[in-house]
C-alpha cells in the first residue's frame, strides 16, 4: 500500500456532502481519464492484460478452472459496477471544471472509479512498493515532457492527490 | 456481517483435534498487499464493507501492509465468495481458501 505526503485540499466536508472544486484543466483531465477508462470497461475483459488482470483477479489462487466458473457468474455484474462508478464521476464533474457535491453514495462511486483508474496506471506504470512517483516524474520530464509515460505518470499522481482528499474530506 | 470468531473444536478431555476432516475447516476471505492503494483508502473500504471499527479496519489494513497479506472474514464459502467480489469492486486484491 501506500500513501501521499501533503495536504490536499480539493474537497472539503460541508454537512453530509463533500464539495470539491476542480480547475478546469484538472477537470478535463479526469474527465479523458474517466472516458479512457469506461472505453476500455465496455470492451470484453482481456486477462492477458496485468492491468485488466488486477481489476478482475481471480478469486482462487491455485485454481485457475474454479476462478474462471466463478467469474463467469460475477464478472458481468463487477464490470457494470466500475462502469456506474466511472459514470457517476462524468456526470458530476462539470465539463469546464468548477464545483462538485457529493453525497454519501456519490463520493463512494468516486472513490472507486479514482481508485480502479490508479490501479489501471500503476500496473501499466509498473508502480511496486518503492517506486516514488514525484522522482518518476521529474526524471521521466527531464529526458522527455512528451512522452505517454510522463502524462501517465502525471496522471497517476493527480488521481492519488483527488483521492486522498476526497478520503481526508470524508473521514474528518 | 462475518467475524473471526470461531468456536475451537475440541473433544472432551481439551485436547485439540489434530486432524480434522478437510470439510469442517472454513473458509476465508483474504486481502493482499498491493503498491497502488492508498492505505486509508483500504481502512475506509473495511469498515464500509464489513462494518468493523475504526480501531479493528486499521489493525487489518496494517497487517495486509506489513504482512502481505489478511484474513478479513470467515465463514461459509458462498458468502466469501461475495465477500471476495465486494472486495473487488473496490479494487482491492481478494481471494478465497480454506482456513
Amino acid at each position: 500500500m501506500t500513501e501521499y505526503a501533503g495536504e490536499f485540499h480539493l474537497f472539503v466536508r460541508d454537512g453530509d456532502e463533500l464539495v470539491g472544486s476542480f480547475a478546469p484543466e484538472y477537470a478535463s483531465v479526469l474527465r479523458e481519464l474517466v472516458r479512457q477508462t469506461g472505453d476500455l470497461l465496455r470492451r470484453p475483459v482481456d486477462r492477458t492484460d496485468p492491468a485488466l488482470a488486477r481489476l478482475f483477479p481471480d478469486v482462487y489462487r491455485d485454481s485457475a478452472a474454479e476462478s474462471a466458473e466463478l467469474r463467469r457468474l460475477t464478472e458481468g455484474e463487477l464490470r457494470t459496477g466500475k462502469l456506474a462508478a466511472a459514470d457517476r464521476i462524468l456526470d458530476t464533474l462539470p465539463a469546464g471544471g468548477g464545483e462538485v457535491r457529493l453525497g454519501a453514495e456519490a463520493a463512494d462511486d468516486w472513490l472507486r472509479g479514482l481508485n480502479d483508474m490508479r490501479l489501471l496506471l500503476g500496473t501499466r506504470l509498473d508502480v511496486t512498493a518503492d517506486t516514488d512517483v514525484v522522482d518518476e516524474l521529474e526524471r521521466e520530464i527531464s529526458q522527455d515532457p512528451t512522452s505517454p509515460r510522463s502524462a501517465q505518470l502525471l496522471a497517476y499522481g493527480v488521481l492519488g492527490e483527488i483521492q486522498t482528499s476526497l478520503l481526508d474530506a470524508l473521514l474528518t | 456481517m462475518s467475524t473471526e470468531s470461531q468456536t475451537a473444536v475440541r473433544p472432551v478431555g481439551g485436547t485439540e483435534v489434530a486432524e480434522r476432516p478437510d470439510a469442517d475447516r472454513p473458509w476465508v476471505t483474504v486481502v493482499w498487499d498491493d503498491p497502488v492503494n492508498l492505505m486509508t483508502y483500504v481502512t475506509w473500504v473495511f469498515s464500509t464493507l464489513f462494518g468493523y471499527s475504526r480501531p479493528k479496519a486499521e489493525k487489518l489494513m496494517l497487517d495486509v501492509h506489513t504482512k502481505g497479506r489478511a484474513t478479513v472474514s470467515t465463514g461459509a464459502r458462498e458468502r466469501m465468495e461475495f465477500d471476495a467480489g465486494r472486495l473487488h469492486s473496490y479494487g482491492l486484491w481478494a481471494t478465497v481458501e480454506k482456513q
